[in-house]
Order: C-alpha cells, then structure tokens, then sequence
C-alpha cells in the first residue's frame, strides 16, 4: 500500500466518523461501502465500537457494532472472490 | 503453489475468524461494562467532538460554507418539489378555465356589455374610496352598476351619474355594507367597508378562515372583490375579524369596466315581480280578453271540472 492510498485511506475512515456524527447517512454509507472494498472492512469494527460508546448504545443494544461486524464478515467472504473475479 | 494458495486461504480464514471473535468479545465487554466504555469512548472522541461541533456550530468559513451549502440544497429540493405541485395545479387551474368557458359559452353567459371606462380623479382629490370615471349616462351608465377592475374583480358601485362622468363607491368606503361569500370556510358573512382602502368581514369563533381566503360579492356576477390579507383573531372575543384589502390599490386604478345594473341579482319577489311585468307587457293587449276553458271527464267520475281563466 502507498503512501497515497494510505492516507486516502485514514480520511476516508475520518470522512465515516465526522459523517456519522454529523448525521449525514447517505454519505456514511457510501464511504463505508468504497472503503470496505477498497481496504478492507474490520478497522469499521472498532470504529463502530467506539461510535456506539460514545452514543451510550451499550445500555441497550449496540446495533452499529453488530452491523459492524456482520458487514465485515459478509465483505470479507465477498472480496477475495471478486478479486479473483477482477484478476 | 497450489498447496501454497490453500495454505494462504486457510491462515487467512483464521486470521478472519480470529478478528470477528475478538470484537463479538469486545461487544460482550461493552454490554458488562458500558460505564467503562462510554468513559473511554468519550475521552477518545473529545477531540472528533469538538471538531464535529465547530463544524456544526461555528461561523467560520468552512463550517459556514457546508452548513450553507446543505440548507440551499435542501432549500433547491423544496423548491422543486413545491414547483412540481405548482405545476400540477396550474394544469388543474387551466382545465377548469377551458371546462369553466365552454360551460358559460353553452349557457350563452358571454354576453354581457361592459363601458370601458378610464379613472379621472382618485382620493388625492376626492374623498378616499370614491373615484370618478370619465363616462356618463351617455355612455350607458347607470346608478348602481357594478365597477370591474380586471377581468373579474368587482371594486364598487356607481353612485352618481352625470352625462360625462361617474362617480363610484368602493366597497371599503365606510359604511358600506355587503354579504359576501368567503371561499374555505365556505360561509356567508357581512363585509363592512372600514375606509382607507380596507374592508372587513366578521365571522363568530371556530370558523376556519384562514389568509389568502377568497371573498365574492354573490350579488354581482362574476364578483371576486379580494383576498383576506389580515386576520385579528383573539379568543376571548366572540367574534373573528378577516380584513380585505383589494388586490389592485386604488392609485393604480387606471381603467375600469361599468357593468350594467342588470347584473346585480335580486330578491326572489322582484324577480316574480319582473317576470309577471314583463309578462303582462308582452303577452296582453289591451282591449282583448281571452278565455279559456278546459274540461277534464273520466268514465268512472261523475262530475266534470271547468277552470275558466281569464288573463
């Protein structure tokens, strides 16, 4: 991974959080989805950790975290066959 | 190499799975413990916090420029949507002039003479709501006559006429009193001319009449005299008040049209009145009477009914 890619990558992982907090969805869930094919989808895991922390869902149910890493399982099966599909 | 991609796909596989159990055991630890995360989570996000609030509340530049872009965004997306209805009410409102026509034209309602008539004097010097038109008895203008500004806008009544010249009462003039019908509540009020251009309909409490209601002059066909522009409406009192002020203002009143007396409409008694005149003028000569008889008989009845009538 370059340099270039990997910042890319760190803004695109702070576009999702400030996103998020902003409450600005349509645009969270477009960067979730390019960055999940684009790098790879567990760094959203601690993220949506942390969002649902900070949102105090752990009192009840932490939805984002679960989706979290439901997303990142599902990518994660998904992405090597479509690379091998690309190749 | 074959063994070598298996082997890479197993430790992957591994690696996989080793990272989905370490955060459903993360999840678990939070759901024992969310005081601790939300401590840590909160110092960890104060910095993001903070940068999420300037962007949310600050009046810098950048915060600014988003926030303005977002509101124009969403202010262009109201906009069109309120441009797609808009549009879709004019094809209505189109449809029911044409329908509105053709239904007048089969009623033969079109025609109906008007006097052009031009403004001469206005209440700079004359009294306010009264002006004077430049055509007189001449002309046909009689006492009475509706005054049209526009099309449909019916504004006041011929008080005065001269063989040259007119004078018109607007109904704002004081005193000035008329039943109206007011669109959306769908009632009939009494309007009362208040002076200075304005005039006023009261209502009781719990009618629904709202600004931009419309408000005709039954009596006078076609008769729209203006939009409520102002209403006063304080619940102690028992009555609502809707204040009316005509569309056109009165200093540019340029041309209006005299419309004939004709088309104010009367009670039921002058109108039998009028038919029964028109009748006698047309129908009987004088010096000539007529009688006519007629006899109705069944088989089964046994008297005979004779009606004699003479006109």
């Amino acid at each position: 991974m370059s340099v270039t890619e990997s910042i890319v990558g760190v803004l695109l992982f702070l576009l999702i959080l400030f996103a998020v907090l902003q409450n600005a969805l349509f645009l969270a869930a477009a960067a979730v989805s390019f960055f999940s094919i684009k790098y790879s989808a567990y760094p959203l895991i601690p993220l949506a950790i942390m969002l649902d922390a900070y949102f105090g869902a752990f009192y009840t149910v932490p939805i984002l975290s679960i989706c979290a890493v439901v997303w990142a399982t599902g990518v994660e099966l998904i992405r090597p066959r479509l690379f091998v599909v690309q190749s | 190499m074959i063994m070598k991609v298996q082997s890479q796909r197993t430790s992957n596989r591994k690696k996989n799975i080793r990272i989905l159990l370490i955060s459903v055991v993360f999840i678990a630890l939070g759901l024992l413990a969310p005081k601790a995360f939300s401590v840590v989570s909160q110092v960890v996000m104060s910095p993001f916090h903070a940068t999420s609030n300037w962007l949310r509340e600050s009046n810098s530049l950048i915060p600014t420029f988003i926030r303005e872009r977002q509101e124009l965004t969403a202010e262009i997306e109201a906009l069109e949507n309120e441009l797609q209805i808009a549009q879709r009410t004019t094809i209505t409102r189109q449809r029911l002039f044409e329908e509105n026509v053709r239904l007048r034209g089969l009623l033969g309602a079109d025609e109906e003479n008007r006097i052009a008539a031009g403004v001469i004097a206005r209440p700079d010097t004359l009294p306010y709501d009264y002006i004077q038109i430049d055509q007189g008895t001449e002309s046909g203008v009689e006492v009475g006559a509706p005054v049209f500004a526009g099309s449909d806008i019916v504004i006041g009544l011929v008080v005065y006429a001269a063989r040259e010249y007119s004078f018109v009462t607007l109904f704002t003039t004081p005193g000035f009193n008329a039943t109206v019908f007011v669109s959306g509540p769908d009632v009939v009020a009494n309007m009362e001319g208040m002076g200075g251009g304005v005039a006023r309909v009261r209502m009781p409490q719990g009618i629904a009449m709202n600004l931009g209601n419309l408000v005709y002059v039954p009596s006078i066909e076609p008769g729209v005299f203006g939009r409520i522009s102002h209403l006063e409406n304080e619940p102690t009192q028992p009555e609502q008040y809707g204040f009316i002020s005509p569309d056109i203002a009165i200093s540019s009143l340029h041309t209006v049209a005299v419309g004939k007396v004709s088309q104010i409409s009367r009670s039921v008694e002058d109108i039998d009145q009028n038919i029964l005149e028109e009748l006698l003028s047309t129908l009987v000569v004088p010096g000539v009477g007529l009688t006519v008889s007629s006899s109705t008989a069944s088989s089964t009845a046994t008297s005979s009914v004779e009606t004699e009538t003479e006109l």
